[in-house]
């Protein structure tokens, strides 16, 4: 991102430094950074608005997010990094916890569970709160990758308890907190904590970066809730409001609208969204996001992925295989069973596609396979799965 | 000839070809495509998988409508198999003229082309 100074923001809106500076120091200029004792604004910055008008508002406004108020907290989510400098952006951060913390989320994100295991460990305990959520974060994700669940339990457990214990807390440092309670509870499909506070309590308080990735919680609770056509209008429109910016979030809020349109028998629309997804994530390879999301993408990584790109297609599908078996045993579905244990990621998504009423027929246009095929998939699942007909398979697919 | 299960299927004999999942670590019965192959009973109405696309006759029980066979209130599967027989008279072929009923004398179906 280019960034221009203090003086030169001042000319550019015609006003004074002292108040560029004041805006900068509120908070109240997006993406705004501290280089050394001076302040950054990115070139794109618009001008805020004179205060003296906005008094005169009846609307009640909420506190800007203070993005130098969240330096720690997944700062490689919280980024706009141009796409495939992701690591070079990594190493422009003076060497420190931020530093670390980025390259654990790297690891994460790319699919390099054990690394970010290694990196984010040493901060679970920091006395910094955003460091700490940040590594309880990424150590749990990573861990429930590699099939250490009792690590990604205590991280889960960690953070919850920090959010339920009844300490004075500036507003920030709770948002953040109900921000990470709230997205390991819906990502991992358990029940919100009690004390949660409501999604427009916490979300207008993060910034930009963390804002994008919250609503793409948000689409992700509202599609599990079926709720398919809000969950995709939440993601368009956070995506055409600038998440696009921001490379992580993007990657997920495409994805859970691939989830969405699928759901709604959208097929274009899914595959629009896919390959969005995959442009942002490929110069990276962030693909951390495809393979845990396999199983809801309704066969479409099968559809696009698989042959336009077969070997990343193999090492998403690795992912998707360790994060599957982690993620299943720390979930506790409705029906008790363990979720589609013996299944291929290929009966998975064939298995998922007819749970929710699709023909053989479409399934097989759609995964680029023959209508024996599929029935042959469905078969197998069925056999499985110790069930007699395709109508029960609903109960046993991820929602 | 690999391992092979038998079924019964309203007097029509199926053999289904067996093959091990590594994964699941035990046999996976591999049936034959029923509509690219029919097969039929000796009264003439086809076996189908369970999962069968419904043809434009299906109706399920409950008048929701019909996705597969085994909604379909036509359909009588198998106990214990992903098989059943479809009763719906306009599926039904025309009965050869001299049925053949005993059951010692039919030559078992060998199912599937999956080896
Ligand atoms: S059981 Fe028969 S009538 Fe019913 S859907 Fe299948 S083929 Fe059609």
């Amino acid at each position: 991102m280019e960034y221009i100074t203090v003086q030169e923001a001042a000319k550019k809106w015609k006003i004074s430094d002292r108040l560029v500076q004041k805006y900068c120091a509120e908070g109240r200029i997006e993406g705004v950074r501290k280089f050394g004792k001076s302040w950054g604004i990115p070139s794109s910055a618009v001008k805020p608005q004179d205060p003296r008008k906005e008094k005169e508002s009846p609307i009640p406004r909420l506190p800007h997010p203070q993005p130098e108020a969240f330096p720690g907290f997944m700062p490689l989510m919280n980024t706009p990094f141009e796409l495939g400098r992701c690591v070079a952006y990594i190493n422009e951060i003076e060497d420190g916890s931020r530093r670390e913390i980025a390259l654990a989320e790297y690891h994460y994100f790319s699919g390099q569970p054990e690394k970010a295991i290694q990196e984010s460990e040493l901060y679970l305990t920091c006395p910094d709160a955003a460091y700490r959520f940040s590594a309880c974060w990424i150590y749990a994700y990573a861990n429930l990758s590699v099939g250490q669940i009792q690590h990604a339990r205590y991280a889960l457990t960690e953070i919850k308890s920090t959010l339920a214990a009844n300490v004075e807390k500036a507003p920030y440092i709770r948002a953040i907190e109900a921000f990470v309670v709230f997205a390991s509870s819906v990502l991992l499909h358990l029940p919100l904590p009690e004390k949660m506070p409501p999604a427009q309590e916490f979300l207008p308080l993060l910034p930009s970066g963390l804002r994008a990735f919250a609503l793409y919680v948000q689409a992700h609770y509202l599609y599990l809730k079926e709720d398919y056509g809000k969950s995709v209008g939440i993601v368009e429109a956070t995506l055409s409001m600038g998440a696009d910016r921001y490379p992580i979030p993007a990657i997920y809020l495409h994805l859970v609208a691939v989830m969405d349109y699928m759901s709604l028998k959208q097929t274009q629309q899914a595959q629009k969204h896919l390959l969005a997804a995959w442009e942002i994530a490929r110069p990276d390879d962030l693909i951390e996001g495809f393979g845990e999301h396999h199983g809801l993408l309704g066969g479409m990584l099968e559809a696009v992925i698989k042959p336009g790109w077969p070997e990343d297609f193999k090492r998403i599908i690795a992912i998707t295989y360790r994060f599957s078996a982690g993620w299943r045993k720390i979930h506790n579905p409705a029906t008790g069973h363990d979720v589609a244990d013996d299944l291929t990621t290929t009966e998975f998504a064939a298995a998922m596609l007819a749970a929710r009423g699709w023909t053989n027929q479409e399934i097989a246009q759609h995964m680029n396979i023959s209508s024996h095929t599929v029935k042959r998939y469905i078969s197998t699942v069925l056999q499985k799965l110790g069930i007699r007909q395709r109508q029960e398979l609903k109960k046993y697919m991820l929602k | 000839m690999g391992k092979t299960r038998q079924y019964n299927i309203e007097g029509v004999l199926l053999e289904i070809p067996l093959c091990y999942d590594k994964i699941a670590e035990r046999e996976i019965e591999i049936f034959p495509d029923f509509i690219e192959t029919p097969v039929y009973t000796p009264e003439g109405c086809p076996v189908l998988f369970t999962g069968e696309d419904a043809c434009a006759y299906g109706e399920t029980p409950d008048g929701a409508p019909c996705i597969d066979c085994g909604s379909c209130r036509y359909y009588r599967q198998t106990p214990g198999a992903l098989v059943g027989v479809c009763g719906h008279e306009k599926k039904r072929r025309k009965p050869p003229e001299r049925p053949n009923l005993n059951m010692d004398e039919m030559k078992p179906y060998k199912g599937g082309t999956q080896g």
